[in-house]
């Protein structure tokens, strides 16, 4: 960050002075203060991300608004500063503001019990667990710990994984590692970001 | 060197005659504005046609007569001091003296704008130490006085980011996220006029009084400049238009930031 020049600082004294009234040049600033005071303005943050879906990673510029602890998203547009999409946004990439204020958004898990009709909401703290049991289930269930000619493998084959467009290189990483862990050896990536 | 087609002077004065009537609270301005385009247009026109040797000389010469009779229609206090301006102070703002009163400031550039626009600015500016580039005008070292975005024709497309140089009016692309003041590029905030709703891409101006006007401030530095969006009124013109956003400007004050220039107005 640059200090304040004499040239700045000038342009601060021109404004202190309008704070009277009039301007450093003498224009009457009575009007504007007018149009000020009846003006809604609000303020909001921007900033960069990356559209989630395909595999292009296009660049967004996200505006924000933070209300209390609350942060409010209210406008997304291609960046054009991005040498990948240079400003522009496809139809998906621009639906993806959905993913944030959609009003049919499912704001929590909802789980289907088996031989159940209907779909219940469920916690966080349930459906994690309950991820984790099946996975472990079906990991113990298809394990293959030899091939056909005797060799240790400890493959899992009942499982399979692909990871999605946006995720970085350590989410790449961690995802591959806790895959390999399991033994899953049907792994994709659709990483380009 | 930047190039002014006519038609570009004719554009301006058509939109500032239009803001004019739009928009009271800076029908003063706009008025001394239009007087100024006159000088502008004209000496350009000279300009061009002579190939000065030294600017500044020149356009105490010829120009700033013509600017002190403009000035006639702008607040009486300036009219009279405007007439007590000579060419040390045109020299001194083609140099990049920062010590100018706000007075002197306003004479020399209303002296030199129109010329700069015709001879090669670069050379004009030679004296001037700042950097060329960057946040500074590639042309000339001015700084930015205002920031306004292309028109993609589209609403999915968002244009480039462009400043305007408060000397010679030169436009060039600076990253849409990046502080003009600082080259701070994360902590910016935008203030514009409330809008209801979400929006994707580049909203209309929808019939709001300053739907294609915003400040974009730096929490950084604290400072902020007028953003004139192309995309949401086409037929803005970013220096005529951002005359008319002294309501934002003083909304951005009471927040506790400053104008990185002030426009040639001083406002």
């Amino acid at each position: 960050m640059e200090d304040t020049t004499r040239r700045e600082f000038m342009g601060i004294g021109a404004a202190a002075t309008g704070a009277l009234g009039v301007s450093a040049l003498g224009f009457d600033l009575g009007p504007a203060h007018t149009v000020r005071q009846r003006l809604r303005i609000e303020g909001a943050t921007v900033s960069r991300s990356v559209c989630p879906y395909c595999a292009v990673g296009c660049s967004l510029l996200a505006y924000t608004r933070r209300t209390g602890r609350k942060t409010e998203l209210l406008q997304i547009e291609g960046d054009p500063d991005s040498p990948v999409n240079e400003g522009t946004l496809c139809p998906k990439g621009a639906s993806s503001l959905e993913l944030a204020v959609s009003r049919r958004r499912v704001p929590s898990p909802l789980y289907r019990a088996p031989g159940a009709t209907e779909f219940k909401r469920v916690s966080w703290e349930f459906t994690l667990d309950k991820l984790a049991r099946n996975i472990k289930a079906s990991r113990d269930r298809t394990l293959v710990t030899k091939d056909a000619d005797g060799n240790t493998v400890n493959r899992c084959e009942g499982i399979a994984f692909a990871g999605g467009a946006a995720f970085s290189s350590e989410e790449g990483y961690l995802a591959t590692k806790v895959m390999r862990g399991l033994g899953v050896v049907h792994l994709e990536q659709q990483a380009r970001v | 060197m930047t190039a002014v087609h006519p038609a570009d002077w004719a554009t301006a004065r058509r939109r500032a005659e239009t803001l004019r009537t739009r928009h009271p609270h800076a029908a003063d301005v706009l008025t001394l504005y239009l007087a100024l385009l006159d000088v502008w247009e004209e000496s350009a026109a000279a300009a061009r046609d002579t190939r000065p040797d030294s600017l500044a000389a020149w356009s105490a010469r010829h120009v700033l007569p013509r600017v002190v009779a403009a000035t006639a229609y702008g607040p009486e206090p300036l009219a009279a001091r405007a007439a007590g301006v000579g060419e040390p102070a045109l020299r001194a703002w083609l140099a990049g003296d920062e010590t100018l009163g706000p007075v002197e400031r306003y004479v020399a550039r209303a002296a030199t704008r129109g010329p700069l626009t015709a001879v090669d600015a670069g050379a004009a500016c030679a004296a001037d130490p700042a950097p060329r580039g960057g946040r500074r005008c590639p042309d000339c070292g001015g700084p930015p006085q205002l920031s306004y975005r292309t028109d993609a024709g589209d609403r999915l497309v968002s244009g480039r980011r462009m400043l305007q140089c408060a000397r010679c009016a030169a436009s060039w692309a600076c990253a849409a996220h990046t502080c003009a003041g600082c080259g701070e590029t994360s902590r910016r905030t935008v203030y514009a006029e409330h809008r209801e709703g979400t929006a994707v891409g580049r909203r209309d101006a929808d019939g709001s009084e300053f739907g294609h006007l915003r400040v974009e401030a730096c929490t950084g530095c604290s400072r902020y400049l007028v953003d004139v969006d192309l995309g949401r009124d086409p037929r803005a013109v970013p220096e005529a238009d951002e005359l008319t956003a002294l309501p934002l400007g003083l909304y951005a004050g009471e927040q506790g930031f400053t104008k990185l220039t002030p426009n040639v107005m001083g406002l």
